[in-house]
């Protein structure tokens, strides 16, 4: 650094400074939600197990295609029956949250079928609710359930095509990894928000700006990464385990 | 200045920190050794209000900082000015459209007049040579060039205490001399500074406190 001409008198001071008032909860409730969304994310959930991902994966199709095609409203209820039991097993943790993607889910499909209740079709409408139910407490309890690395390897069993099985492990890792970056970033902005902001809008849109800059750039690495260990456009799920050499 | 007494503190029941104790008084520089995943920067964010201690207990300034006390708006803004932390990443830490708005972003938060704040970032951009830069978006810069904005970005809002998490990782051989020499002279200038590194510079040049952590 050069041998400084101008003083610098303002760093030798002791700062007084008293802090305006000003609204900074908008980064802690962010940080919140960014914190809640990794972990639910991350693969260390208790419920969340190894093994058996192909039968789980299979018996979710199942169920849905049946659902799906039956005109007879035993059926889901039967196979609602055997989910509500399954889900009785679970954590309260597990359990709420199942329940509020359920209510969103069904929430939505309500306010699309409203207008044929209306219209004299009340019996179709509750069945057509009942099988959304029964699908959404699946989707949502294999979801908890199951480790999302193992529901790549079921998808691959079940012989969904590889380039979606690759886009969607990568998107699971990128929420995470991405996640985590913006969690730093707006760590960072906490503890450099220290009065008043005139556009915190513009702060927010920056982190944004940010973040797919980096993902942008973290692609472009990880693609040549890849390359350099033999990738050559064909995406391949492990199913074999490793055994531990234990001696 | 600065107390912990008897920190504790696990990632999900994974002890990282485990009953640490240090007393830092004002204008000490401190050197915080220790092998990789052993706390420190766990310890430096516990300091910097970002974690909380599963137990023990944190004084700064006389006042125990606490989860409840940093919810007071008006604490947390002075407790966050009056620390300037410089992230060892220091991509995280930049988020403004220039490398100008990164350095006037804190003083222009202090309601300091549009003076203070042009010779606040007149005096840094000089300090640090980053006039070829100033209208450069953070982003752009190589890492060398980023962690000298990061360090004057946390200058302007003219902390008494300075935190450096591995300052010198990732810099060439020319840069780590310039911000070793500029940590020289922020030491002379009454910081309090408390710096993670693996260097043995700060403990010889800085002759900063090493406290060894396992």
């Amino acid at each position: 650094m050069q041998d400084k001409e101008r003083p610098l008198e303002w760093l030798k001071r002791e700062e007084v400074y008293k802090p305006i008032k000003d609204n900074h909860l908008y980064i802690d409730k962010t940080l919140l939600k960014l914190f809640s969304l990794l972990h639910y994310f991350k693969e260390d959930g208790p419920e969340r197990r190894e093994g058996r991902a192909g039968v789980k994966t299979a018996v979710l199709f199942f169920v849905i295609t049946i659902v799906a095609l039956t005109e007879h409203s035993f059926i889901p209820i039967i196979f609602l029956v055997i989910i509500l039991v399954r889900i009785s097993l679970l954590s309260a943790r597990t359990i709420g949250i199942i329940l509020k993607k359920l209510s969103m889910g069904e929430l939505i499909s309500v306010v699309i079928l409203l207008p044929a209740y209306f219209l004299g079709h009340q019996v179709t409408v509750i069945r057509i609710l009942l099988k959304i139910t029964v699908t959404l407490l699946y989707v949502n309890t294999f979801a908890a359930t199951v480790k999302w690395n193992e529901i790549t390897k079921g998808l691959s069993k079940v012989h969904i095509p590889d380039l979606f099985l690759f886009t969607f492990d990568l998107t699971i890792k990128y929420i995470v990894v991405l996640g985590e970056e913006c969690v730093n970033m707006l760590q960072a902005l906490k503890v450099r928000s220290i009065g008043r902001k005139k556009k915190k809008s513009k702060e927010q849109a920056n982190i944004l700006g940010i973040t797919f800059i980096k993902s942008k750039r973290m692609s472009e690495e990880m693609y040549d990464a890849m390359i350099c260990r033999g990738y050559s456009g064909e995406y391949r799920v492990t199913h074999r385990k490793i055994k531990e050499n234990k001696k | 200045m600065i107390q912990l007494e008897e920190i504790c503190f696990s990632y999900e029941e994974e002890p990282v920190v485990s009953y640490f104790s240090i007393d830092i008084k004002k204008g000490e520089s401190i050197l915080l050794n220790g092998p990789n995943g052993c706390g420190k920067t766990t310890i430096l964010k516990i300091i910097n209000g970002l974690l909380f201690a599963e137990y023990g207990d944190y004084y700064f300034e006389g006042d125990k900082v606490t989860k409840e006390l940093l919810r007071d708006q008006q604490f947390s803004k002075w407790f966050h000015q009056q620390i300037g932390y410089v992230f060892q990443d220091s991509t995280i830490q930049l988020f403004c459209a220039s490398v100008e708005e990164e350095l006037s972003f804190a003083p222009e938060q202090m309601g300091l007049n549009s003076d203070e704040v042009t010779t606040r970032v007149e005096d840094v951009i000089t300090l640090f040579e980053l006039e070829k830069l100033r209208k450069r978006a953070p982003y752009t810069l190589s890492s060398g060039e980023k962690k000298k904005v990061a360090i004057a970005s946390v200058l302007t809002a003219n902390p008494s205490v300075l935190i450096f998490d591995e300052p010198f990782s990732g810099l060439d051989n020319k840069t780590v001399k310039k911000v070793q020499e500029l940590l020289c002279q922020l030491q002379k200038m009454g910081k309090t500074m408390i710096i993670t590194s693996h260097d043995p510079w700060a403990e010889e040049v800085l002759q900063a406190r090493s406290v060894e952590m396992k």
